[in-house]
Protein backbone atom coordinates (compact mmCIF):
# COMPACT_ATOMS: atom_id res chain seq x y z
CA UNK A 1 0.00 0.00 0.00
CA UNK A 2 1.31 3.49 -0.90
CA UNK A 3 1.57 6.02 1.59
CA UNK A 4 -1.14 8.10 0.41
CA UNK A 5 -3.92 4.98 0.14
CA UNK A 6 -2.91 5.51 3.37
CA UNK A 7 -3.62 8.83 4.25
CA UNK A 8 -7.16 8.03 2.06
CA UNK A 9 -10.02 8.70 4.75
CA UNK A 10 -12.79 5.65 4.33
CA UNK A 11 -16.12 4.68 5.83
CA UNK A 12 -14.50 3.17 8.51
CA UNK A 13 -13.20 6.24 9.42
CA UNK A 14 -16.45 8.34 9.08
CA UNK A 15 -18.07 5.46 11.26
CA UNK A 16 -15.78 6.10 13.65
CA UNK A 17 -15.61 9.81 14.08
CA UNK A 18 -19.79 9.84 14.33
CA UNK A 19 -19.10 7.14 17.38
CA UNK A 20 -16.67 9.45 18.83
CA UNK A 21 -18.57 12.46 18.52
CA UNK A 22 -21.57 10.70 19.92
CA UNK A 23 -19.70 9.50 22.86
CA UNK A 24 -18.13 13.05 23.69
CA UNK A 25 -21.22 15.11 23.65
CA UNK A 26 -22.89 12.38 26.23
CA UNK A 27 -19.73 12.41 28.34
CA UNK A 28 -18.89 16.33 28.18
CA UNK A 29 -22.45 17.16 29.04
CA UNK A 30 -22.37 14.96 32.17
CA UNK A 31 -18.72 15.99 33.41
CA UNK A 32 -19.77 19.33 33.13
CA UNK A 33 -23.44 18.96 35.10
CA UNK A 34 -21.10 16.73 37.78
CA UNK A 35 -18.31 19.71 37.99
CA UNK A 36 -20.21 22.79 37.57
CA UNK A 37 -24.10 21.68 37.96
CA UNK A 38 -24.74 19.18 40.19
CA UNK A 39 -21.54 18.44 41.91
CA UNK A 40 -23.34 17.50 45.67
CA UNK A 41 -26.23 15.44 43.98
CA UNK A 42 -23.37 13.63 42.60
CA UNK A 43 -21.36 13.17 45.95
CA UNK A 44 -24.85 11.96 47.25
CA UNK A 45 -25.20 9.40 44.82
CA UNK A 46 -21.62 7.97 45.31
CA UNK A 47 -21.92 8.11 49.15
CA UNK A 48 -25.05 5.98 48.41
CA UNK A 49 -23.97 3.68 46.49
CA UNK A 50 -20.68 3.52 49.02
CA UNK A 51 -18.02 5.24 46.32
CA UNK A 52 -14.98 5.36 48.53
CA UNK A 53 -13.38 9.26 48.84
CA UNK A 54 -16.97 10.28 47.35
CA UNK A 55 -16.23 14.31 47.47
CA UNK A 56 -13.39 13.60 45.86
CA UNK A 57 -14.22 10.77 43.74
CA UNK A 58 -17.14 13.57 42.59
CA UNK A 59 -14.46 15.61 41.22
CA UNK A 60 -12.29 13.08 39.59
CA UNK A 61 -14.87 11.65 37.85
CA UNK A 62 -16.02 14.91 36.46
CA UNK A 63 -12.88 15.67 35.11
CA UNK A 64 -12.74 12.21 33.74
CA UNK A 65 -15.98 12.66 31.74
CA UNK A 66 -15.07 16.16 30.73
CA UNK A 67 -11.67 15.70 29.67
CA UNK A 68 -12.42 12.18 28.10
CA UNK A 69 -15.22 13.17 26.09
CA UNK A 70 -13.25 16.54 24.80
CA UNK A 71 -10.51 13.82 23.80
CA UNK A 72 -12.74 11.75 22.11
CA UNK A 73 -14.03 14.51 20.43
CA UNK A 74 -10.97 15.62 18.70
CA UNK A 75 -9.57 12.21 18.66
CA UNK A 76 -6.37 12.74 21.27
CA UNK A 77 -5.39 9.73 23.18
CA UNK A 78 -8.41 8.20 22.13
CA UNK A 79 -7.67 4.56 23.28
CA UNK A 80 -6.33 5.44 26.82
CA UNK A 81 -9.81 8.11 26.86
CA UNK A 82 -11.96 5.40 25.70
CA UNK A 83 -10.59 2.87 28.31
CA UNK A 84 -10.77 4.84 31.25
CA UNK A 85 -14.71 5.80 30.63
CA UNK A 86 -15.31 2.55 29.64
CA UNK A 87 -14.12 1.96 33.52
CA UNK A 88 -16.15 4.39 34.71
CA UNK A 89 -19.50 3.22 32.79
CA UNK A 90 -18.43 -0.38 34.25
CA UNK A 91 -18.67 1.22 38.19
CA UNK A 92 -21.82 2.71 37.29
CA UNK A 93 -23.46 -0.11 35.58
CA UNK A 94 -22.33 -1.75 38.87
CA UNK A 95 -22.77 0.24 41.93
CA UNK A 96 -26.02 2.15 40.16
CA UNK A 97 -27.71 1.11 37.17
CA UNK A 98 -27.72 -2.81 37.17
CA UNK A 99 -29.98 -2.92 40.76
CA UNK A 100 -32.42 -0.75 38.54
CA UNK A 101 -33.00 -3.00 36.03
CA UNK A 102 -31.98 -3.12 32.37
CA UNK A 103 -34.70 -1.24 30.69
CA UNK A 104 -35.03 2.32 31.50
CA UNK A 105 -32.14 1.83 33.47
CA UNK A 106 -28.71 0.21 32.99
CA UNK A 107 -29.14 -0.25 29.10
CA UNK A 108 -28.23 3.37 28.28
CA UNK A 109 -24.90 2.90 30.18
CA UNK A 110 -24.13 -0.58 29.05
CA UNK A 111 -24.47 1.25 24.85
CA UNK A 112 -22.00 3.45 26.42
CA UNK A 113 -19.56 1.36 27.80
CA UNK A 114 -19.61 -1.12 24.45
CA UNK A 115 -19.36 2.09 22.32
CA UNK A 116 -16.35 2.46 24.54
CA UNK A 117 -14.37 -0.90 24.41
CA UNK A 118 -15.40 -0.69 20.49
CA UNK A 119 -13.37 2.22 20.84
CA UNK A 120 -10.59 0.98 22.69
CA UNK A 121 -9.83 -1.62 20.32
CA UNK A 122 -9.95 0.36 17.45
CA UNK A 123 -8.67 3.12 17.89
CA UNK A 124 -9.89 6.52 16.75
CA UNK A 125 -9.64 6.24 12.88
CA UNK A 126 -8.00 8.51 10.39
CA UNK A 127 -10.25 12.02 11.23
CA UNK A 128 -8.16 12.71 14.36
CA UNK A 129 -5.43 14.33 16.10
CA UNK A 130 -3.63 10.93 17.02
CA UNK A 131 -4.09 10.41 13.11
CA UNK A 132 -2.08 13.74 12.43
CA UNK A 133 0.05 12.97 14.73
CA UNK A 134 0.99 9.64 13.87
CA UNK A 135 1.57 10.93 10.05
CA UNK A 136 3.68 13.90 11.12
CA UNK A 137 5.87 11.38 12.88
CA UNK A 138 6.00 8.73 10.26
CA UNK A 139 7.08 11.55 7.85
CA UNK A 140 9.60 12.58 9.67
CA UNK B 1 -13.31 30.09 11.31
CA UNK B 2 -9.68 29.04 13.32
CA UNK B 3 -9.53 26.47 15.45
CA UNK B 4 -9.44 29.14 18.40
CA UNK B 5 -13.27 29.78 17.61
CA UNK B 6 -14.36 26.97 16.72
CA UNK B 7 -13.29 25.96 20.63
CA UNK B 8 -15.19 28.75 21.89
CA UNK B 9 -18.44 27.96 19.71
CA UNK B 10 -17.89 24.09 21.24
CA UNK B 11 -17.70 25.81 25.02
CA UNK B 12 -20.08 27.77 24.39
CA UNK B 13 -22.63 24.82 22.95
CA UNK B 14 -21.40 22.49 26.49
CA UNK B 15 -22.73 25.45 28.63
CA UNK B 16 -25.46 25.80 27.16
CA UNK B 17 -26.74 22.58 26.39
CA UNK B 18 -25.17 21.10 29.94
CA UNK B 19 -26.30 23.90 31.92
CA UNK B 20 -30.46 23.91 32.55
CA UNK B 21 -30.13 19.66 32.86
CA UNK B 22 -31.66 19.54 36.49
CA UNK B 23 -33.06 16.93 38.91
CA UNK B 24 -36.49 15.40 37.68
CA UNK B 25 -39.48 16.48 39.44
CA UNK B 26 -40.00 13.44 41.84
CA UNK B 27 -43.55 13.96 42.60
CA UNK B 28 -44.71 12.56 39.45
CA UNK B 29 -45.65 8.93 38.73
CA UNK B 30 -42.56 7.75 35.94
CA UNK B 31 -43.12 7.53 32.33
CA UNK B 32 -43.99 3.62 31.14
CA UNK B 33 -45.60 2.68 33.99
CA UNK B 34 -49.57 1.13 33.41
CA UNK B 35 -52.54 2.71 33.73
CA UNK B 36 -53.66 0.40 37.01
CA UNK B 37 -50.31 0.60 38.56
CA UNK B 38 -51.44 4.33 38.48
CA UNK B 39 -54.73 4.63 39.68
CA UNK B 40 -53.44 2.01 42.20
CA UNK B 41 -51.16 4.42 43.43
CA UNK B 42 -53.11 7.41 43.36
CA UNK B 43 -55.53 5.60 45.08
CA UNK B 44 -53.06 4.79 47.89
CA UNK B 45 -51.97 8.21 48.10
CA UNK B 46 -55.14 9.55 48.89
CA UNK B 47 -55.86 7.11 51.81
CA UNK B 48 -52.22 7.94 52.91
CA UNK B 49 -53.48 11.71 53.23
CA UNK B 50 -56.43 10.45 55.25
CA UNK B 51 -53.96 9.01 57.35
CA UNK B 52 -55.58 5.16 56.85
CA UNK B 53 -52.09 4.03 56.33
CA UNK B 54 -53.05 0.26 56.09
CA UNK B 55 -55.87 0.95 53.30
CA UNK B 56 -53.22 3.02 51.16
CA UNK B 57 -50.44 0.29 51.76
CA UNK B 58 -53.08 -2.13 50.45
CA UNK B 59 -53.22 -0.18 47.07
CA UNK B 60 -49.36 0.48 47.26
CA UNK B 61 -48.51 -2.85 47.02
CA UNK B 62 -51.20 -3.57 44.49
CA UNK B 63 -49.61 -0.87 42.38
CA UNK B 64 -46.35 -2.83 42.77
CA UNK B 65 -48.00 -6.08 41.59
CA UNK B 66 -49.13 -4.11 38.47
CA UNK B 67 -45.94 -3.15 37.57
CA UNK B 68 -45.00 0.14 39.47
CA UNK B 69 -41.71 -0.40 40.87
CA UNK B 70 -41.43 3.16 40.74
CA UNK B 71 -39.12 4.60 43.96
CA UNK B 72 -42.19 7.00 45.09
CA UNK B 73 -44.52 3.98 45.21
CA UNK B 74 -41.67 2.09 47.40
CA UNK B 75 -40.92 5.21 49.09
CA UNK B 76 -44.71 5.64 50.18
CA UNK B 77 -45.36 2.05 51.45
CA UNK B 78 -42.49 2.04 53.33
CA UNK B 79 -43.89 5.80 55.19
CA UNK B 80 -47.18 4.02 56.04
CA UNK B 81 -45.52 0.68 57.32
CA UNK B 82 -43.18 3.20 59.62
CA UNK B 83 -46.09 4.95 60.52
CA UNK B 84 -47.64 1.70 61.74
CA UNK B 85 -44.36 0.74 63.93
CA UNK B 86 -43.32 -1.90 61.09
CA UNK B 87 -39.96 -0.63 61.24
CA UNK B 88 -38.06 -3.48 59.86
CA UNK B 89 -40.21 -3.70 56.79
CA UNK B 90 -40.00 0.18 56.47
CA UNK B 91 -36.40 0.17 56.46
CA UNK B 92 -36.28 -3.17 53.79
CA UNK B 93 -39.01 -0.72 51.47
CA UNK B 94 -36.89 2.26 52.07
CA UNK B 95 -33.74 0.78 50.64
CA UNK B 96 -35.35 -0.36 47.24
CA UNK B 97 -36.66 2.58 46.80
CA UNK B 98 -32.93 4.31 47.37
CA UNK B 99 -31.64 1.57 45.27
CA UNK B 100 -34.01 2.84 42.47
CA UNK B 101 -32.98 6.15 43.16
CA UNK B 102 -30.36 7.15 44.86
CA UNK B 103 -30.47 10.21 44.89
CA UNK B 104 -34.14 10.61 46.05
CA UNK B 105 -33.83 13.18 49.16
CA UNK B 106 -37.26 12.33 50.68
CA UNK B 107 -36.16 8.25 50.86
CA UNK B 108 -33.09 9.23 52.80
CA UNK B 109 -34.67 11.62 54.97
CA UNK B 110 -37.51 8.68 56.03
CA UNK B 111 -34.60 6.00 56.47
CA UNK B 112 -33.26 8.65 58.96
CA UNK B 113 -35.94 8.76 60.51
CA UNK B 114 -36.24 5.17 61.07
CA UNK B 115 -32.98 4.34 61.91
CA UNK B 116 -33.28 7.28 64.43
CA UNK B 117 -37.06 5.43 65.85
CA UNK B 118 -34.77 1.92 65.84
CA UNK B 119 -32.42 3.94 68.10
CA UNK B 120 -29.40 3.76 65.30
CA UNK B 121 -28.45 7.53 64.98
CA UNK B 122 -24.75 6.58 63.39
CA UNK B 123 -26.93 5.71 60.35
CA UNK B 124 -29.24 8.26 60.61
CA UNK B 125 -26.62 11.16 59.82
CA UNK B 126 -25.29 9.07 57.84
CA UNK B 127 -28.03 9.50 55.59
CA UNK B 128 -28.27 12.83 57.04
CA UNK B 129 -25.26 14.11 54.92
CA UNK B 130 -26.67 12.77 52.21
CA UNK B 131 -30.03 14.65 52.48
CA UNK B 132 -27.74 17.97 53.30
CA UNK B 133 -26.29 17.62 49.60
CA UNK B 134 -29.88 16.97 48.19
CA UNK B 135 -32.11 19.14 50.01
CA UNK B 136 -31.00 21.74 52.60
CA UNK B 137 -35.04 22.54 53.55
CA UNK B 138 -35.35 18.67 54.48
CA UNK B 139 -31.57 18.45 56.14
CA UNK B 140 -32.62 21.52 58.13
CA UNK B 141 -35.74 19.79 59.95
CA UNK B 142 -33.92 16.27 59.57
CA UNK B 143 -30.87 17.38 61.72
CA UNK B 144 -33.45 19.13 64.38
CA UNK B 145 -35.39 15.63 64.32
CA UNK B 146 -31.80 13.98 65.18
CA UNK B 147 -30.98 16.28 67.85
CA UNK B 148 -34.02 15.85 69.53
CA UNK B 149 -34.17 12.09 68.73
CA UNK B 150 -37.51 12.53 67.78
CA UNK B 151 -38.21 10.97 64.60
CA UNK B 152 -41.59 12.64 64.42
CA UNK B 153 -40.26 16.19 64.96
CA UNK B 154 -41.41 17.89 61.89
CA UNK B 155 -42.29 14.79 59.14
CA UNK B 156 -43.64 16.29 56.67
CA UNK B 157 -45.98 13.24 55.05
CA UNK B 158 -44.80 12.43 50.89
CA UNK B 159 -47.01 13.85 48.64
CA UNK B 160 -48.47 16.84 51.11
Amino acid sequence: MSPAAGRRVTASDLGLLALRVGLAAVFVVHGYVKLFGGHDRTVALFMTVNIPAPEVMAWVVGVLELAGGLALAVGLGTRVAAGLLAADMAVAIARVRWPQGFLGAAEFEVVLLLACLALFGTGSGRISLDAGLSLRRSAR
Amino acid sequence: MGPGRYAIVLVVAIVLVAHPVRAADVTEVPEGVSTEAVKAFRGGLALHKEKQYAAAIREYERAIALGGRFPEAFNNLAYCYRKLGQLDRALDLYKTAIALRPTFPQAHDYIARTYLAKGDRTMAMRHYEIVRRLDARLAHCLLEAIRRGDPEYNDMPWGS
